[in-house]
């Protein structure tokens, strides 16, 4: 299982989860099986428009399997879906760790789509 | 002149007194065509034509582009020429995201599957009303849409010189308030005595600056003890201050109630006519300065 969290940095665990999914700067690619971290650049974070949809594309390409947010914007969220990639929300965590755990532990409850968060 | 000016109003934010300067300087002079080009959220109609929605209206379409999906290899090179972000490729299928689409047609050229057509799409809808001496138009974009250029080049097409034009433009300094004024002969730039006013007033300024367009400002809300903060800037930038509305809970009454304040309050006719007469002066100045 391949999960995936929007990131401040490119460091580790202890990195800072990125409150917004289509405008993080990194994403946190997480191997479930081996605990192995790696982050990629999201290259849709700068564009004008559609940076969800990007960020998505992104997702997808790297074969997640989950991505866990604070907040997906709408079309993002039908991106993922239609990716069949697990969307899961995210509330009181602070770092990539805590987002980590709490899937692990089962405790992620399905996002739904909110608002569009860049105008 | 044989042609009629062309005016366009504009402020750095919403709320400052666009509405209300475009709508009374309208009535208060003969043979005028009012445009309201912002199109996000139209209101001048609200003074000169509240039942504007059932009057004469047209369609604003753009294309989108379809994809088929018998055809579609999934060789992505669409999604990745896709500036916008329109089009994702998920699961071997294209999807398509019409609100972020610009309708520029390259994922259809650069298909080499010939998969993808275009389809058309309402975008948003002009209306029109013929008043006594006022040809009111007016440009709306449909609900969930994001692309307000379009309606305003639309609108522009109904542009008649013949007459004294005045556009109600977008307020900000994005795309389609550029749409609204690039054409127009002299703008007029509505601000406020605060200084959320002076620093949308500056952003404003820079872009009309940018732009070599030629401009005035008005001060609405004002009051004697806050000008200063326009006044100041203006004198230092050389810019002229061609009228001022003042702060008046009279004013705020009758625009809440739907009254243009130039039919109520004794004198502000007269005042518009002088202000439209001075903004004519001013514009034949500049174009004399440009062209020396």
């Amino acid at each position: 299982m391949k999960l995936i969290i929007p990131a401040v940095g490119a460091s580790n665990f202890e990195t800072e989860i990125h409150e917004n999914f289509g405008r993080a700067n990194y994403f946190a690619v997480i191997n479930c099986e081996n605990n192995e971290i790696k982050f990629v650049n999201n290259t849709a974070a700068n564009k004008s428009s559609g940076a969800g949809v990007g960020a998505a594309q992104l997702c997808a390409d790297q074969n997640a399997d989950a991505v866990a947010a604070y907040h997906f914007g709408p079309k993002a969220y039908e991106a993922l879906k239609a990716a069949g990639i697990e969307l899961l929300d995210l509330k009181e965590q602070k770092l990539i760790k805590e987002a980590f755990n709490d899937y692990q532990a089962g405790n992620l409850t399905e996002a739904e789509a909110g608002p569009g968060g860049h105008f | 002149m044989s042609q009629e000016l062309s005016l366009s109003i504009l402020s750095g934010k919403g709320g400052t007194g666009k509405t209300t300067l475009a709508v009374n300087l309208a009535l208060a002079l003969d043979n005028v065509q009012l445009l309201d080009a912002d199109v996000e959220e139209p209101n001048d109609y609200l003074f000169v034509s509240p039942k504007i929605g059932e009057k004469e209206k047209e369609s604003v379409m753009r294309l989108i582009p379809e994809v088929n999906d018998e055809k579609c290899t999934a060789c992505r090179k669409c999604v990745d020429f896709c500036e916008y972000n329109a089009l994702a490729m998920m699961l071997d299928k294209v999807l398509i995201f019409e609100e972020v689409c610009h309708s520029c047609g390259g994922c259809k050229i650069v298909c080499p599957e010939n998969a993808i057509t275009e389809k058309e799409k309402e975008l948003g809808k002009l209306y029109h009303d013929s008043l006594d001496n006022l040809d009111f138009w007016q440009g709306e974009l449909n609900p969930g849409e994001e692309k307000a250029v379009p309606v305003i080049e639309k609108l522009k097409t109904k542009i008649d010189h013949d007459k004294k034009v005045i556009i109600d433009s977008p307020p900000g300094t994005t795309c389609p308030t550029i749409e609204a004024i690039i054409d127009t002969d002299f703008t007029i730039v509505v601000t406020e005595p605060s200084t959320f006013g002076l620093h949308d007033l500056k952003m404003v300024v820079e872009m009309l600056n940018n732009l070599d367009q030629d401009f005035a400002v008005i001060i609405n809300r004002s009051e004697s003890d806050a000008d200063y903060l326009i006044e100041d800037y203006c004198q230092e930038n050389g810019i002229n201050i061609l009228l001022k509305i003042p702060f008046s809970r009279k004013i705020a009454e009758l625009y809440s109630n739907g009254n243009p304040f130039v039919y109520e309050l004794e004198g502000w006719e007269e005042k518009f006519k002088t202000l439209y007469r001075d903004i004519i002066e001013e514009a034949l100045n500049n174009e004399r300065n440009n062209s020396n």
